[in-house]
Parts: C-alpha cells; sequence; structure tokens
C-alpha cells in the first residue's frame, strides 16, 4: 500500500489499483492522512523557486570561453615567434643569405601549396629559374637552403612536442624538400658539409 | 562563440537552479555551474543540440558528487560543520503571509539534502525543475520507466523524512 501512494497521487495507477485503493483508502485514516501527506509535499515540489543563475557566473563563463578561445589562436602564433626569435639569436652572420632564400623559398612554396597544391612540383623547374640562374648559382642556393632548413628543423626539434615537429615536416620541410628535388635531379645530390 | 552564448544563456539555470537544489549551497552552485559551462565550450562541438540539456545535466550532477565529497573530506578534516552557515546564505526569509510555506519548502529541502543518489537527482530533474521524463532518462542515463519509479520512490523517502514535521504541524 505505501509504495501506491505516490503513485496514486500522480493517477498512474490502473483503473482496477485505483478502485482497490480507493476501498482501502475509506476504511483507513492512516491511509488518507499519507495521501494527503504526499500530496502537499508534491505540491510544494511543484512550487519550489527556479533559482536563476547570477550573471557574473555568465560573464566569467564567457570570458574565459573568450580567453581559451584567442589563446588557442596564438598558440601557433607563439611557436613561430619563438623559432624566429630563435633564429636572430642565434644564427651566424655568414648564414643569414641561407636563412633569407631559405624563407623566401618557404613562403612561395608555402603559398603556392595553399592557393594550388598541384602546381608546387614544378614550380621551380620552370624555364624561367634555370634561364635566370646558372647551375654553379643554383647548387649553392640549394646547399644553403638546405643548410637553413637542417638549422630550423633542429629549432623545431628543440620546441618540444610531436605536433609542432609534425606540423613544421609536413607544412615547412617537406614542401621545400619536394620542392628542391627537380633541382637535385638535375644538378647532382649536394650535402651540407658539417660545421 | 555566438552559438555558444546562445546556448548557455539558454541553459544556464536549469544548470544553476540542478547545482543549487542539490548541493543547497549558492556559492557552491555558482563554482559548479562555472565548471560545468566552460567544459560545455571544450565538448560543444561534439553535443549534437537536441542532447545538450542532457549532457549539461549529466556533468552538472557528477561535478555536485565530486564537490560534495570534497567538501565531505575538508569538514572531516578541520571538524567544523558550516551546514548552518550554508543554510544561512541560500535561505532567504519570506514575509509573513507567506512564512509558513517558505517554512516548508525549507523543510523540503532540508529533506531532499538526506534523500540518496539518484533519488535526490530525480526529484530534482522532475518535480522542482519539471523536465521531461526522456530529459530524465538522457541525463542521468536510465530507462524512462526507471525514472517513473525513482519519482515515486524518491517522494515516498520525503515523504517519510517529513512525516514529523507535517503532524506536528497539523496536531
Amino acid at each position: 500500500m505505501d509504495d501506491r501512494v505516490e503513485a496514486y497521487v500522480d493517477g498512474d495507477l490502473s483503473a482496477d489499483e485505483r478502485a482497490r485503493f480507493e476501498g482501502i483508502l475509506d476504511e483507513q485514516p492512516h491511509w488518507q492522512a499519507q495521501v494527503s501527506h504526499a500530496k502537499r509535499i508534491r505540491d510544494a515540489l511543484h512550487r519550489m523557486p527556479q533559482p536563476t543563475c547570477p550573471p557574473q557566473v555568465t560573464d566569467a563563463v564567457m570570458s574565459r570561453a573568450r580567453r581559451r578561445s584567442n589563446g588557442q589562436a596564438t598558440t601557433a602564433e607563439h611557436w613561430w615567434n619563438w623559432i624566429w626569435r630563435e633564429l636572430d639569436i642565434e644564427m651566424q652572420t655568414g648564414w643569414k643569405p641561407a636563412l633569407a632564400f631559405a624563407t623566401l623559398l618557404m613562403i612561395i612554396v608555402t603559398s603556392s601549396l595553399l592557393t594550388d597544391p598541384q602546381s608546387t612540383a614544378g614550380l621551380l623547374d620552370q624555364p624561367t629559374v634555370s634561364q635566370q640562374y646558372s647551375p654553379t648559382e643554383i647548387q649553392r642556393a640549394e646547399s644553403q637552403a638546405k643548410w637553413a632548413i637542417a638549422y630550423i628543423a633542429q629549432v623545431g626539434q628543440t620546441t618540444g612536442s610531436t605536433m609542432e615537429r609534425a606540423i613544421f615536416e609536413e607544412h615547412m620541410a617537406a614542401p621545400i624538400r619536394r620542392a628542391l628535388r627537380p633541382l637535385s635531379d638535375s644538378n647532382g645530390p649536394t650535402q651540407p658539409s658539417n660545421r | 562563440m555566438s552559438d555558444f552564448e546562445q546556448q548557455v544563456r539558454q541553459y544556464q539555470d536549469r544548470v544553476f537552479g540542478f547545482a543549487q537544489y542539490f548541493m543547497k549551497n549558492r556559492e557552491a552552485a555558482q563554482d559548479v555551474t562555472q565548471d560545468v559551462l566552460i567544459r560545455f565550450w571544450e565538448h560543444h562541438e561534439e553535443v549534437d543540440d537536441d542532447r545538450t540539456l542532457g549532457w549539461l545535466l549529466r556533468v552538472t550532477r557528477n561535478a555536485c558528487i565530486d564537490a560534495l565529497r570534497k567538501r565531505k573530506t575538508r569538514r572531516n578534516a578541520v571538524t567544523v560543520n558550516t551546514e548552518g552557515l550554508d543554510r544561512a546564505q541560500s535561505t532567504k526569509r519570506a514575509p509573513d503571509d507567506e512564512a509558513e510555506a517558505s517554512d516548508f519548502r525549507d523543510h523540503i529541502e532540508e529533506a531532499l539534502d538526506h534523500v540518496d543518489e539518484p533519488y535526490r537527482s530525480v526529484i530534482i530533474l522532475r518535480e522542482i525543475q519539471h523536465l521531461k521524463y526522456r530529459e530524465i532518462s538522457e541525463a542521468l542515463d536510465m530507462p524512462m520507466n526507471t525514472v517513473k519509479v525513482y519519482v515515486h520512490r524518491g517522494r515516498k523517502k520525503l515523504r517519510k523524512q517529513l512525516a514529523e514535521v507535517i503532524e506536528h504541524e497539523t496536531a
């Protein structure tokens, strides 16, 4: 009987159960009181106030969300700034032209990758390149660029995460290597000498 | 960001209301609400729109349980019972004409605090926050029929807790 009081109050009993329950109610004041208590509790629960979230909580959430959103955007910036800062401090004067060349090359290759990946493979073996530069100049530029790439790769590795190295490998080193391959094929392999 | 903000404004009262009734402490409920909504920020793109409320309430309930556990541990460590302080902060006295109803609400809140899980959550969600059985079923990851049974069992527990109070009032 006790288990059916709330179901009776909510009207969840079947017709038979309800008739049986009401038969007992008529005879036993104890159950009448229990039904009365159950109704009072249910009604009071239904009238409980609905708290409103204080505005400072909303403000704090939105503010933190915005900060985190901006933080995610600046992580990449931070990494690249760090690399360039490190390069600027540690780069020996003699290597700066190589770095400049490599940077130029990276910008060309990366931007062409972003705009039209299909055109990248043939970018550097267009007739204009071989017409404008002698094989010796191209060989020297290639050597300098490889040194710059090796240096930047080393800096990338010291920045820590595998993810960052992977990004570097995928978006910077590999495209440059691919772009240099036609030059290497035409001029023969050029290995940078040990420092 | 604007979609997220819209969802925050849509559901923040539900989250905060649940946390406040569950924890019986306004400041703790604010902390939980903030944490839950920040967690929602991290996951909102993975959560389907029609399941957002269920997701939020499930995370809120877990956060409340964790917070209460930590609070209990801290209280035991310093052997100071701050329950009275909590109630003083969370209870606002109403004018005289509503005093009786307000007193009974206080008794209900007190009794609810002694109702074990998952009955307490079910009572808050169904009877106080008026959620649909389907929504509660999603939030608590239990079948709808079980939710219905738990609503009745939870209210029965409250009836037992409040028997003395009600009989005293009617005497």
